[in-house]
């Protein structure tokens, strides 16, 4: 994560980036329009709560209390994902 | 529950078909390359104002009424003869007004030939300022006001036949954002009407298009590559478009079809159909827009894919080169009014 896109340990989507959440699953296109990317379930849930007000212990609180998972996966998991998030610009 | 968890992003559709040079492959008409590079300033179309001659056209494609004045006899004998029952020698009242000009430069983009290996097809730039879209590749600048309804289109000396291809790539171009902005979407896909209803089947290029027209003998064919979908009082709605290849006739038809299917294409060795997720089916959509999702407008066109989806579930069809693919989508009701 770069502090530019975690401020205060706040993680928030990109805010130029499109995205609709159909049944629990997220489609997101940035404005770019290079890639279309699609989330699975949980992908989605940690994107829905992208909002830059939760720090993302609190998004593991979440991911914790939503899903039957350990919360050393889950801490992994999420920090993880929103690598992969900032390494495609998808955070800001 | 999910157990173990595993947070998982999935660049499901990183497909070649979804890459930008992909996409700029379709919906284009080749051209022959220029020797030198001009971009087109906010001031380009203030200079550009010799009309290539005296005539006008009307052109119409659904709500989208344009007049294009300004053209030579030969360019408006040209576009009668392409475009059949979408042109009229009297534009519709309130169309809005295309005027055609000498460029006044030898030409916009350079062909990028062979560039690290890779042959260009066609390049396309697309600048938005405000609501003016400026649109140029090789041998044409055109603008359009989405506002005003008013645009000009500057057309290069050029081998072959510059209007041909600069008319219909600019309104290729015009159309797909025109339509977005209404709630529709141009698609790269083949189009199949039977028994009344529109089946479109969509995919990136050799994903069997034209196979899937080829097979549907005595059925309506509303076009092999572009397909407007846009929303009518019923719903969705597929309709024929006036674009294609240099050779193929017009379509004989600018009537809407009810929608009855949105198939993604796969070639197999079997014939298929798996339901896709409604985020599948919208991703799998979008990547079938060529021009609006490249000029940052992937947001509008997710809100309309999203709507379509709701409507009509996108599946995947796979199929082998036989006509049997449609005994299997009317076995689920999918072929039959």
């Amino acid at each position: 994560m770069t502090e530019s896109s975690a401020v205060g340990g706040a993680p928030r989507r990109h805010p130029t980036a499109g995205f609709r959440i159909f049944e629990g699953q997220a489609t997101i296109v940035m404005p770019d329009g290079s890639f279309i990317h699609v989330l699975n379930e949980i992908g989605s849930r940690v994107w829905d709560l992208l909002n830059g007000q939760r720090t993302e212990s609190e998004i593991v609180d979440r991911i914790c209390a939503e899903f039957e998972t350990s919360r050393e996966v889950a801490e992994k998991d999420v920090r993880e994902f929103l690598a992969a998030l900032e390494a495609n610009r998808m955070l800001g | 529950m999910h157990s173990p968890v595993r947070i998982y992003r999935q660049p499901i559709l990183r497909a070649a078909g979804f890459r930008r040079r992909a996409r700029a492959r379709r919906g284009f008409i080749p051209v022959l390359a220029q020797e030198s590079e001009f971009h087109p300033g906010p001031d380009y179309f203030s200079r550009a104002i010799h009309p290539r001659g005296e005539h006008s056209l009307g052109f119409s494609l659904s709500d989208l009424h344009l007049a294009f004045e300004g053209l030579a006899e030969g360019d408006r004998n040209l576009l009668q003869a392409r475009y059949g029952i979408f042109v009229a020698d009297r534009p519709t009242e309130g169309a809005g007004r295309i005027r055609v000009v000498q460029a006044g430069v030898p030409g916009f983009l350079q062909s990028r030939h062979q560039e690290r290996g890779v042959p260009e097809i066609y390049r396309l730039e697309q600048v938005w300022r405000g609501e003016l879209l400026t649109a140029y590749a090789y041998e044409f600048a055109g603008c359009f006001d989405f506002v005003s309804h008013r645009g000009q289109l500057a057309i290069a000396p050029s081998q072959g036949d510059p209007v041909h291809r600069a008319v219909e790539n600019f309104l290729r171009v015009v159309s797909a954002h025109w339509f977005l902005r209404r709630g529709g979407l141009l698609i790269h896909a083949s189009g199949v009407v039977r028994e009344g209803r529109a089946h479109l089947f969509f995919g990136p290029s050799s994903s069997g298009k034209t196979t899937v027209t080829l097979l549907s003998d005595g059925d309506l064919i509303l076009g092999d590559d572009l397909i407007l979908l846009r929303e009518s009082d019923s719903g969705f709605a597929a309709c024929a478009v006036p674009f294609r290849g240099l050779y193929r006739e017009p379509p004989q038809t600018d009537q809407a079809f009810p929608l009855a299917g949105l198939y993604r294409l796969v070639k197999d060795r079997d014939d298929f159909l798996v339901d896709l997720s409604p985020s599948l089916g919208a991703a799998e959509l979008m990547g079938s827009l060529p021009f609006v999702m490249e000029a940052g407008r992937g947001g509008e066109a997710l809100e309309t894919a999203s709507r379509i989806v709701r409507e009509m579930p996108v599946r995947r069809l796979h199929f082998r080169k036989s006509a049997d693919f449609w005994r299997l989508l009317q076995s689920q009701g999918e072929g039959k009014g």
